[in-house]
């Protein structure tokens, strides 16, 4: 449990007696009942107590260029292998980009106290370009994470030096890009072991082609104003450099406005499939058909467009068993007037929408979905889904609409059926919401958020809550690339199965702590974990143990 | 809107009033333009002879069309109808806020449901859906709206996420017009993107048999069946639809989906085919609209910020388009190059010969470039 107050107090109520809210009817006259009152989790904003100085700077201007209101994300990455995740934060800063101070990222170190130090300075980290996100993974498989920036402008790879430092190796990997990037993710596409990256562009805009939209007065433009573009796939060559294959992969001829993407294996075949969020365009499920060939299954898989066949404002997105089947469902989070998205994988590529009847749908029609993350957020076996909401236009021209929007917690009840409640107080407060990932950064088993808001404070909501028991798995693949990525785990406990997969990227922007974490819920004890490396090999675990975070080794061989 | 000339017992014996109102019927407003000025000078405090021309400038795009409207209000402040016309005639220019201003004030002082239940349709097309259904919900809590009103206001309420409350208001618009397929489509389709398919199923279903031959509301009872899990009958509806609106994409998509889920990936394929090939020309012209709406409206700030040349530049990049050739004309004209926008307009007319609001740019432009 956390060594924090408001657990500590559970457990002395605990002691003394179960807990139960007390009854309307015992309340003083005007005594409003507890407002987090029946939470399974409660979640508490600590990013001032934390340290977590930031405050993104979209650096909005009379002129309302349209990347001014699109960033930015983040990433949890454990930099320095002590074990506890750090945060690097992207910063936008000017528009046009200057190259100015203001628009510097930031790392910060986690000082395994509850506090985190601003080490950018002394890590050599200076992008100053106009940010967008962040995604961590060890490229090289050196055992040390590295970093890539997605900008408007260049991309910037960082290599982790393995000192607390990192080098730009940006034009010796040749992943530089041009134009707008958004979300980006690494995985070893081509089994060899080695991970390569996918990487998310928006539209084709420039500074000169800023239109005059609104009436009156002047405000974003729709991105239906811009043509769309493709997205780009590089191929790690293992000797520090990538190649584009972004044309013979098959994905180059697909255009969309893409602002999210996340990595899995929907079909189950071994081989990680790419699901992209594309804006007011069709989304894009690219079907891994080995040898770095893909095939674009979009509408085909049922996940392109709506149940009703249009195309809807694909924001962030992120991938895992929503549904308790083992099959990897796809979570979307869209823009005003438009249902988040759920689809139900059901085997071979093909999904079914089921955002409505699921209840995933419903609740966001008013609000605009950036950063999406799937967590076990009370540690109960299933996981829930986290959505950073914002609407992009200052004055929405939709009523009932704000700028600034609460956040959404929605509850998985195990099968797929959810309910949207925020517990704490960082879901009673309206923020534009952008960028969000989650990890467990204090190490006490539940899993934090950490969001970043357009032009507002960088949040980190500490999870108190999570009073089932948990595992954390770290992977460290030999022949398999070095963290895992990719890899699907299976937990059996005597209460069921859970799935996972091992990603690097997804959300909106950003990154999430790259460990396996289960809710074990009420289950006493784990029957085994299996792990499906992305090598291929299939390890069983019999002896792992709850309550704590371990590290699983491939085997050379399958045993 | 301005389809003809308000009959006024003032002047409409006169000769040239009848012939102003045949040219503005015949769809010359730019030739009945001169006659009414002519009227309206000849009798400045005829209220009539200025509506006609107010409407008249309206009609030709021209800029004094509000002052005009305005000079008769001032006359007959108590006059609704042309109260009402002056701000149709802004909603059109995109002048909301001033129109749902005097709205608002005409409201107060004329009252009436069916002039709120008009002011609720423009404000939905406005997306100003809260506000449409406050307007919507007064009119209707007097008992006396139509169904056509209480739909309209489960369409506003649907549009601010109400699901509940909009199903409320299909619903009274069923019990009061039994009959009306439109409002049991629509429950049955809040129904469906509320997560309820068995009751949408229920609906969908009466609506179908009200209207079998309906694609659209075949497509949705589809969706419904689909939902609850009976893919026979769903993919028998689909096939329905297809066999009734053959390019109808949202079917194949539809079928094909379905096909997909059911294993049948090669006649899948072919469906989702006809569905790609429809949507992705749909989103190519949809981009190719919006773009020449921001290259315009890009223009046509650039000139309401007195950027002439920069507006001329702007709409330059248009050379075809005949809104874009007006824009140029009048961009030019502010420049004092009369001869320019005569040929500007002149090619667009050559484009567009029908458009009034061009000949009659043309014939003023014509009359400056002859000028010293």
């Amino acid at each position: 449990m956390k060594a924090k107050a408001a657990a500590l107090a559970v457990s002395l109520a605990l002691l003394a007696g179960p807990v139960a809210p007390v009854p309307a009817s015992r309340r003083a006259p005007g005594e409003k009942k507890p407002l987090d009152a029946g939470c399974p989790a409660v979640f508490t904003d600590v990013a001032a107590q934390a340290r977590l100085r930031f405050t993104h700077d979209r650096g909005a201007t009379p002129a309302h260029q349209l990347p001014e209101t699109m960033g930015s994300g983040l990433a949890w990455l454990d930099y320095d292998n002590d074990g506890w995740m750090d945060l690097y934060v992207v910063q936008s800063g000017p528009f046009p980009p200057d190259g100015s101070p203001r628009a510097r990222d930031r790392l910060f170190h986690n000082n395994r106290d509850g506090t985190f130090t601003d080490v950018t300075d002394k890590a050599g980290l200076k992008d100053a370009a106009y940010g967008m996100g962040a995604v961590a993974a060890d490229y090289d498989n050196d055992g040390y994470v590295d970093l890539f920036v997605t900008n408007f402008g260049g991309n910037i790879l960082y290599h982790n030096n393995g000192d607390g430092t990192f080098t730009d190796v940006t034009e010796k990997a040749g992943v530089a890009g041009s134009g707008w990037s958004t979300s980006a993710a690494f995985a070893d596409f081509d089994g060899d072991g080695l991970l390569d990256l996918f990487v998310v562009k928006y539209l084709d805009y420039s500074v000169e082609k800023n239109y005059f939209c609104g009436k009156g007065h002047r405000e974003y433009c729709h991105p239906s104003l811009y043509p769309a573009i493709g997205n780009l796939l590089y191929r790690n060559r293992g000797d520090g450099s990538f190649a584009d294959v972004t044309a013979s992969s098959g994905i180059g001829t697909a255009l969309g406005k893409g602002l999210g993407v996340v990595v899995a294996d929907f079909d189950d075949d071994g081989r990680p499939d790419i699901y992209v969020a594309n804006d007011t365009t069709m989304n894009f499920l690219f079907h891994n058909l080995g040898g770095m060939k893909f095939e674009d299954v979009s509408l085909l898989s049922g996940t392109g467009v709506n149940a009703a066949g249009r195309a809807f404002g694909g924001m962030g997105v992120s991938a895992g068993d929503l549904d308790g089947d083992g099959r990897i469902d796809i979570a979307v989070a869209n823009f005003e007037a438009e249902p988040n998205s759920f689809f139900r994988n059901l085997g071979s590529t093909v999904f079914e929408d089921v955002s409505a009847v699921s209840g995933f749908g419903p609740p966001a029609f008013n609000f605009s979905g950036f950063g999406l993350n799937l967590l076990d957020a009370a540690n109960a076996g299933r996981l829930d889904v986290f959505i950073a909401n914002g609407h992009v236009l200052e004055v929405p021209r939709m009523q009932g609409v704000t700028y600034a929007e609460r956040p959404f917690l929605m509850w998985n009840d195990g099968k797929g059926r959810f309910t949207e409640r925020g517990c704490g107080e960082p879901f009673r407060r309206a923020l534009v919401g952008r960028g969000s990932a989650v990890a467990d950064y204090d190490n006490d088993g539940d899993m934090d958020i950490a969001v970043s808001n357009s032009g507002g404070p960088l949040e980190l909501l500490r999870n108190d809550g999570g009073h089932g028991g948990w595992v954390g798995l770290t992977l460290r693949g030999r022949k398999s690339n070095r963290q895992g990525i990719g890899a699907r785990v299976t937990l059996e406990t005597e209460k069921g199965r859970q799935v996972r997969e091992v990603k690097a990227g997804d959300s909106y922007l950003s990154s999430s702590d790259p460990r396996v974490h289960f809710g074990l819920g009420t289950a006493a004890s784990i029957v085994r974990v299996v792990i499906r490396w992305p090598s291929g090999i299939v390890q069983e675990v019999r002896d792992a143990k709850p309550g704590r975070y371990q590290t699983i080794e491939e085997p050379v061989e399958a045993r | 809107m301005f389809t003809g000339l308000a009959p006024g017992k003032t002047v409409d014996s006169n000769e040239a009033w009848q012939r102003a109102q045949a040219l503005f019927s015949a769809g010359k407003p730019d030739e009945a333009v001169p006659i009414l000025e002519s009227l309206a000078s000849s009798r400045p405090e005829s209220v009539v002879a200025l509506r006609g021309l107010a409407a008249a400038y309206a009609a030709v795009g021209d800029e004094r069309a509000e002052d005009t409207y305005r000079r008769a209000i001032a006359l007959a402040p108590r006059d609704f109808a042309l109260r009402f016309e002056s701000v149709e005639f802004l909603w059109a220019a995109g002048r909301a806020d001033a129109a749902d201003e005097e709205m608002a004030r005409l409201l107060s002082e004329a009252g009436g449901t069916r002039l709120r239940v008009r002011y609720a349709f423009e404000l939905m097309r406005q997306q100003r859906f809260a506000d449409a259904s406050r307007e919507l919900e007064q009119s209707c809590r007097s008992g006396r709206c139509n169904a056509e009103a209480l739909e309209a206001w489960g369409s506003a309420l649907l549009e601010t996420g109400r699901f509940e409350d909009s199903a409320a208001r299909y619903r009274d618009a069923i019990a009061l017009a039994p009959d009306r397929v439109s409002a049991r489509h629509n429950l049955g389709r809040v129904l469906l993107l509320a997560g309820n398919p068995a009751s949408a199923r229920l609906e969908l279903g009466r609506a179908v048999e009200a209207e079998p031959r309906s694609p659209e509301v075949l497509l949705d009872f589809g969706r419904a069946l689909e939902a609850l899990g009976q893919v026979d009958q769903a993919e028998a509806a689909y096939r329905k639809v297809i066999g009734l609106a053959p390019d109808l994409p949202r079917s194949h998509y539809a079928l094909g989906t379905l096909l997909a889920r059911r294993g049948h990936q090669e006649e899948a394929r072919r469906e989702i085919a006809l569905y790609q090939r429809v949507f992705e020309r749909e989103q190519k012209e949809r981009f190719q609209a919006g773009a020449r709406r921001a290259e315009l409206s890009l223009g046509w700030t650039e000139l309401a910020r007195g950027e002439a040349e920069r507006a001329a530049v702007q709409f330059g990049r248009h050379p075809d388009d005949p809104e874009a050739l007006r824009g140029r004309a009048l961009a030019l004209a502010r420049l004092g190059r009369h001869a320019e926008a005569v040929a500007a307009l002149e090619h667009a007319l050559s484009i567009s010969p029908v458009d009034p609001r061009t000949r009659y740019a043309l014939a003023r432009e014509r009359e400056k470039a002859k000028a010293p």
